[in-house]
């Protein structure tokens, strides 16, 4: 991966340079999506300087994510989203543009323009509403504090990392391949230092707690993807002291995180909300498309790990259980079989059961021998998805069952 | 197959035509795929697999327009092997199974495809046959890095332990239906040798 951004970036940089430097007068685009707020807090700085530079390959960046296919446009969604990151930010929600993206890792940014992403991935894996407004009060501090400008004068001038963000726009939403590049591309250029992580993780704790979000809420979630790193099924990603694959602008250490949870053990304020319940209704129709994407990744050992926070409070069972079971039918390790019958039947038991649950244990059914049960099975997801796109496929396999020409 | 992302596929063009090791041509006539299996090209069609970086073992990249425009991938793979090459061994990717049923199997080409490009989304799944041997037809809809809409067609087979998979991928507007009649007639040519 990194030799693949490394030849990538040599053959970008005599191209990309002079554009980057003629966007710069290019004022960013209103996200139209945002509800209605309040005025930026900064004015634009002059073309000439090398904050200039770091806005115009943002607005580089955030153009390219007006017009990907990663976006998500779901009002309700964005205007709930936008909504909790103002609630922390203060002075600084008018600058905020949002963009949620369909990008199933953990990651959230705030570019010094004011383009700020979200990603799906990280919206999956939060628990609540105060750590997502943790992680947005992480950002705004990154924004507030010009930690990008700092790091950007230790790249030797705007032109390395003006080239660098451009040609990570280039290849952001290139399918799940190019979000890992471009992740990669973002930590190179806003992979901040372990003091000004911690000075996010500091100010990120008092604008939530100032909120009135759970205290606890940022030491849980750095915990949570600590834990889902050592889950992975990827060595590679198991082995990296700096849980980069987990939120790679952003490394976490261990001290970072102990820092945090000191920080929390000595608060005395009045108790936070987690608003966990609207939290989750916020993101509850999204869970099917976003789960699917995950299990694109073939990382079982997390998604096990997401599953069984999203399942922990008796919620979304049909879900859950039935994507419980498409980890294990995927990865048909010993036992995965049986697993997987005994979640897709439980997936079965609940309302919010997708219809393929029906289908898969058809195909199981198939596998076992039980032509009568697999019949029924399919015949009941053909009843619950008459619509469906394998409608073809189902319905000649059950000719096969009930003795018909496929 | 889909590793590459669209800028690094025109490096690798332009690389490979730097060492002058350009395009080859697939001429018309009868075509052999991955030792697998022949279709009849109706004109010739370039060989574009050598941008694909790290090439995947069994597949062949063909094009008309260039790899934006249109693509058609013909692969016959074997067990473990993947539509798609990561650069290391480590990051979990698709693979082929024998054990996968016809949904399985549509997944995996969908899940491939999703490596590059954005929400893929199989429909109109219906059985066909894949010269002799009975398969799984279905269609494809996607989206580019960009916003373009891409519409996709592909057959796939199992024959003995291998997969065979024809998939034509070209930008939804003009370019898919120019191409799918001749696309329709080349996958009816397909014959496993």
């Amino acid at each position: 991966m990194r030799s693949m951004i490394a030849s990538i970036g040599m053959a970008a940089a005599l191209a990309a340079v002079a554009p980057v430097q003629a966007q710069e007068a290019t004022p960013a685009p209103q996200m139209e999506l945002a509800s209605v707020q309040p005025a930026p807090s900064r004015a634009r700085p002059p073309e000439n300087t090398d904050e200039g530079g770091l806005w115009g390959a943002s607005d580089r960046a955030e153009i390219q994510a007006r017009a990907s296919g990663e976006l998500e446009r779901d009002p309700a969604l964005n205007a709930y989203i936008r909504d909790v990151a103002c609630r922390t930010a203060g002075r600084y929600c008018g600058d905020v543009r949002l963009y949620v993206m369909n990008r199933p890792f953990f990651n959230a940014s705030m570019a010094p323009n004011g383009y700020t992403e979200v990603w799906s991935g990280l919206l999956l894996r939060a628990e609540d509403e105060a750590q997502l407004a943790f992680v947005l009060s992480h950002e705004i501090t990154h924004y507030s504090e010009n930690h990008s400008l700092d790091m950007l004068r230790t790249l030797r001038g705007r032109s390395a990392a003006a080239m660098i963000l451009s040609v990570g726009a280039a290849v952001a939403g290139a399918g799940y391949a190019g979000d890992l590049i471009y992740l990669g591309t973002l930590a190179s250029v806003y992979g901040f230092s372990r003091e000004k992580e911690t000075e996010a993780d500091m100010n990120g704790f008092d604008l939530s707690v100032a909120a009135g979000y759970d205290a606890r809420a940022g030491v849980t979630l750095w915990n949570n993807l600590i834990a889902e790193t050592r889950a992975s099924d990827n060595p590679d990603v198991r082995r990296r002291e700096s849980r980069a694959s987990i939120f790679t602008t952003h490394p976490l250490s261990r001290d970072r995180v102990e820092a945090l949870q000191r920080r929390a053990d000595a608060y005395t304020g009045a108790p936070g909300e987690t608003h966990r319940e609207r939290y989750r209704a916020a993101i509850r129709p999204f869970l099917d498309p976003w789960l699917r994407s995950e299990l694109r990744r073939r990382d079982f050992g997390q998604t096990l790990l997401v599953l069984e926070r999203l399942g922990a409070h008796g919620e979304d069972l049909g879900m859950v259980e039935f994507y419980r079971g498409e980890v294990h039918r995927l990865r048909r390790g010993e036992g995965d079989a049986e697993r997987a019958l005994a979640h897709y039947t439980a997936a079965t038991t609940h309302a919010d059961a997708p219809a393929a649950a029906w289908r898969e244990l058809g195909d199981i059914a198939l596998r076992q021998n039980r032509s009568a049960d697999a019949a029924q099975c399919f015949a009941t997801y053909l009843e619950r998805a008459p619509n469906a796109g394998d409608r073809a496929l189902v319905e000649a396999r059950l000719a096969q069952l009930q003795g018909g020409t496929p | 197959m889909i590793t590459a992302t669209r800028r690094a596929v025109l490096m690798g063009a332009t690389a490979a035509l730097a060492a002058g090791c350009g395009t080859s041509g697939a001429r018309s006539g009868t075509y052999n795929a991955a030792n697998a299996y022949n279709v009849n090209l109706a004109r010739e069609w370039s060989d574009i697999t050598f941008m694909l970086q790290p090439r995947p073992r069994n597949l062949r990249l063909l094009s008309i327009d260039g790899p934006l425009l249109n693509r058609l991938y013909l692969a016959a793979l074997q067990p473990g092997e993947s539509l798609l090459r990561h650069r290391d061994r480590d990051t979990p990717r698709p693979t082929y199974r024998t054990d996968m049923s016809d949904t399985e199997v549509v997944e995996f080409i969908v899940d491939c495809v999703a490596q590059e490009y954005q929400a893929p989304e199989a429909s109109a799944l219906r059985p066909q046959n894949f010269g002799a041997y009975p398969g799984v037809r279905f269609d494809l809809s996607a989206r580019t890095a960009e916003g373009l809409n891409t519409s996709g067609t592909a057959l796939a087979a199992r024959v003995g332990e291998r997969l065979h998979v024809m998939l034509f991928l070209a930008p939804s507007e003009h370019y898919y239906a120019a191409l799918l009649p001749e696309v329709e007639a080349i996958f009816a040519s397909a014959t496993p040798t």
